[in-house]
């Protein structure tokens, strides 16, 4: 029986508080058929159940081991933050992970029948502000089975950089339990990738939905590194109503093993061609149109397209209308 | 051996892929219509987005076809009315294929179906466009040697009979078309509707008491005969100022000037009666001329011809606007099927509609290119497409006439419309220029067209590089009587912005001072 994972369609967003933001998230998406890359959540009470079972060696029970250190610190000085978070940090790393627990992990990451999964960590906060710290917790890409229990003690470990110590003192939420929980999602090599929004960004009509696109990773597009194919689609009649090609010499791709990215030539061939056929380009708006209904609001996506398939890798709200 | 030289001819801004492939061919074709051997053999056509930045003839058959057609015209102008009759034949049979197109629901036609549509407007589109071609554009294409015929019979004459009447104002008169062209047919209808609108007191209380889009919103409270006739005066010329690409008019711009003249509290029936009589009154001017120069039946057969010539042009040009507006309507419908957007689709040839409709994979990244940059090289009955880098070669390796600018004090060209202007000049090719234009500034362009008349109407002088008595400019300039002077070849390229200039239109001599 499974007690501190949840395997994305068994999530909704009514789970913040076990899965947090993201995970919750991705739960939601996953059951309103959007094709997000498969995954599950180590819920939040793993953490809980990691810093108050665990056993004695090496040190003491964690939990109070870490309230002791956060007790001792100075709020004034930085050197003695950096201090606590590097010794916090470090018990949790060092610390196994209980047993239950590291075979739970193990049997979920099996079913996803992958090799390299990214592990996030997810809020679960309430306090929305808090998010702009938790925004800031770790991902970390190219995972495998050998190293995920490691990555998810990093995550876990993240809600303890200084900054997140000093931004929790500074709002009165130092003695309060936080929790976080972790995302464990199959990565998604994309071929290519991309934004989409579901209004039209410039003369704001809802009645057309724009998509960019380029060749390799979505950061070189999302930093605007590249300049990226745009299409515009009529959502009523799923007509595309402009195509706006782009060159694009050389695309972002991820070093496999060791992680980072490197930019690659693009295929002289392929560097002044359309990236998404037209079809492709119909079948995207359709999953977009999708998002947005079930959100019943305007949505700003990233998406990639990998093997065949498209993944949506993320969707906001378009705050900005 | 020497090469041969292509010399360019025209350049038309913000023109359809349509007309780029459809017009030479029709032109090369239908010559025989006009010559019993043919005589052009190669046309070569360059568009880069979506302007034709130069269309190329060989310079010795361009010559020689219009020193043929002239020759046509002069001496046997039955004929070229002749071959006037067909073009105008052919033109009638497109525009009713194009309005019952307008009322169907090309959203229920199959693939087929939709194929079938486009390839009978294509063809007819052809015949329509490319059977007066040569008397009706080329022969006044280089050195307007028609114009410059008529002019100077018109001043030889005035100066036999030493008559006190200025050659300029008694061509522009003797070569103004008696019959009226669509445009002129909608100004009509649409004062027609503004007089149903003033007789019925509600319609007038909803048009002075609304804005535009709100009595949009509510004309179902009209009376449904007048609403109809409102809708379908849209419906039945929105097109008129499409030009090659659109956009044609939304039903509330028609509101708005409807609003506008019934603010204004225009005589409706006086203008009515100045659009009809207006035609009636340059009849008897052009017979009273005609008498007094004392030209007999041959010499009225070639200018009833010259003003057929110019009546015809403006006519066929609007018809080829409409029919590039329901084209659209197909290529969007096309679009949508074969998930390729509305720019793209508008870039397919006559063949690849039919081949993508008939489930072949759309060429998209030739058609992106072809959006940027396309050569199209016709010979006799072949058409090459080519793009990129293939175009740019092809290019590279014919030799082209270069024109030498000077950077002359005094230009010349044809007077189109008389008077005598000083002003600052603007350059206005595209409408984004327009919004320099200050009233009284001298308009020069390379050549103008419907979009620009806004333009047209604030100036003082209008200047264009392209001639000839059939041309744009010269038509709209003696419609407003603003001085104009045709033909300069580089007035585009020589003059400034803010250049002032003295226009002396009575004998097409432009100075800057």
């Amino acid at each position: 029986m499974t007690k501190f994972t949840k395997p994305f369609p068994k999530i909704s967003k009514k789970d913040v508080a076990i899965a947090g933001g993201k995970g919750a998230s991705l739960g939601e998406m996953t059951n309103a058929k959007i094709p997000v890359p498969k995954g599950f959540v180590i819920l939040a009470e793993a953490f809980d159940h990691f810093l108050n079972e665990t056993p004695k060696s090496p040190v003491a029970q964690t939990d109070l081991e870490v309230d002791a250190l956060l007790a001792k610190v100075n709020f004034d000085d930085t050197n003695s933050i950096d201090k606590a978070s590097n010794v916090i940090r470090d018990i949790m790393h060092d610390t196994k992970m209980p047993k239950a627990l590291a075979q739970e992990i193990a049997a979920e990451f099996k079913k996803l029948k992958t090799k390299y999964v990214a592990v996030r960590s997810s809020a679960t906060a309430e306090d929305s502000s808090i998010a702009s710290w938790a925004g800031e917790l770790e991902t970390y890409l190219h995972t495998t089975e050998k190293t995920l229990l490691d990555k998810v003690k990093h995550c876990w470990s993240s809600l303890y950089t200084p900054r997140a110590i000093f931004y929790r003192y500074e709002k009165k939420l130092i003695d309060q339990q936080v929790s976080v929980a972790v995302v464990v999602q199959e990565m998604v090599e994309s071929e290519i990738s991309g934004v989409a929004f579901t209004v039209h960004p410039v003369t704001k009509a809802k009645n057309q939905m724009i998509i960019e696109a380029g060749f390799g990773l979505g950061e070189a597009i999302v930093s605007g590194q590249i300049t990226p194919d745009s299409y515009i689609v009529d959502k009523t009649d799923l007509s595309i109503l402009d195509i706006n090609v782009a060159e694009q010499k050389r695309m972002l791709v991820r070093k496999s093993q060791a992680g980072g990215i490197v930019w690659k030539p693009v295929a002289k061939a392929k560097q002044e061609s359309q990236v998404l056929s037209g079809k492709q380009i119909i079948e995207l708006s359709k999953i977009c149109i999708n998002i947005e209904k079930h959100y019943k609001c305007p949505q700003d996506i990233e998406w990639a397209y990998t093997k065949g398939k498209f993944y949506i890798t993320q969707s906001r709200p378009i705050t900005t209308l | 051996m020497t090469a041969k030289i292509w010399t360019k001819n025209w350049e038309i801004r913000r023109v359809s892929f349509l007309l780029s492939h459809e017009a030479p061919e029709s032109f090369l074709k239908l010559q025989n219509l006009y010559f019993g051997s043919k005589i052009l053999t190669q046309i070569i056509w360059v568009n880069e987005n979506q302007d034709n930045t130069a269309t190329y003839f060989l310079k010795p058959e361009l010559r020689r076809a219009i020193d043929a057609t002239f020759d046509l015209v002069v001496n046997n102008p039955g004929k070229v009315s002749q071959i006037h009759r067909q073009a105008i034949e052919h033109n009638r049979d497109l525009f009713r294929l194009l309005k019952k197109t307008q009322s169907v629901n090309l959203a229920k036609f199959s693939n087929q179906q939709l194929a079938l549509l486009y390839s009978r407007i294509f063809k007819k589109i052809q015949l329509a466009h490319g059977s007066s071609f040569y008397s009706t554009y080329l022969v006044d294409a280089d050195g307007e040697d028609l114009t410059n015929y008529l002019i100077n019979k018109v001043r030889q004459r005035i100066i036999e009979l030493k008559l006190k009447l200025n050659f300029a104002e008694v061509f522009s008169l003797l070569t103004t078309p008696t019959r009226i062209n669509l445009e002129q047919l909608e100004n009509r209808q649409f004062l027609a509707v503004l007089s149903d609108i003033t007789a019925d007191s509600q319609a007038k209380k909803l048009f002075l008491g609304n804005l535009p889009d709100q009595i949009e919103k509510k004309l179902n409270e009209l009376d449904p005969r007048l609403k109809r006739k409102i809708v379908n005066h849209h419906r039945r010329w929105q097109w008129i100022p499409y030009d090659y690409l659109g956009p044609a008019y939304e039903l509330g711009y028609y509101l708005e000037i409807w609003r506008g003249l019934l603010k204004q509290k225009i005589n409706i029936n006086k203008e009515i009666a100045k659009l009809v009589n207006g035609r009636d009154e340059i009849r008897k001017q052009k017979n009273k001329l005609f008498k007094q120069l004392e030209f007999n039946r041959y010499d009225r057969q070639i200018f009833d011809l010259a003003s057929e010539i110019v009546w015809l042009k403006s006519w066929r040009k609007e018809v080829l606007f409409f029919a590039s507006f329901i084209v659209d309507k197909v290529y969007q419908e096309l679009a949508r099927r074969c998930h390729i957007s509305f720019n793209q689709a508008r870039h397919l040839t006559n063949i690849e509609v039919a081949q993508v409709l008939s489930g072949k994979v759309v060429p998209i990244n030739e058609l992106n290119q072809r959006i940027k940059f396309v050569v199209i090289h016709f010979k006799s009955f072949s058409k090459r497409i080519m793009t990129g880098a293939t175009a740019k070669k092809f290019m590279a390796t014919q030799h082209f006439e270069k024109i030498k600018i000077v950077d002359a004090k005094e230009l010349k060209g044809t007077p189109a419309c008389p008077g005598k202007v000083k002003g600052l000049v603007k350059i206005v090719n595209v409408p984004d220029e327009m919004s320099k234009m200050k009233s009284g500034n001298i308009m020069v362009a390379h050549s103008t067209y419907p979009s620009l008349v806004p333009a047209m109407k604030k100036a003082g002088a209008i200047i264009t590089e392209d001639g000839g008595l059939t041309c744009h400019a010269a038509i709209v300039a003696r419609e407003l009587k603003i001085p104009c002077v045709v033909g300069t070849r580089i007035a585009a390229k020589v003059l400034k912005d803010g250049d002032m200039v003295e226009v002396d239109a009575t004998n097409g001599i432009i100075k800057k001072v």
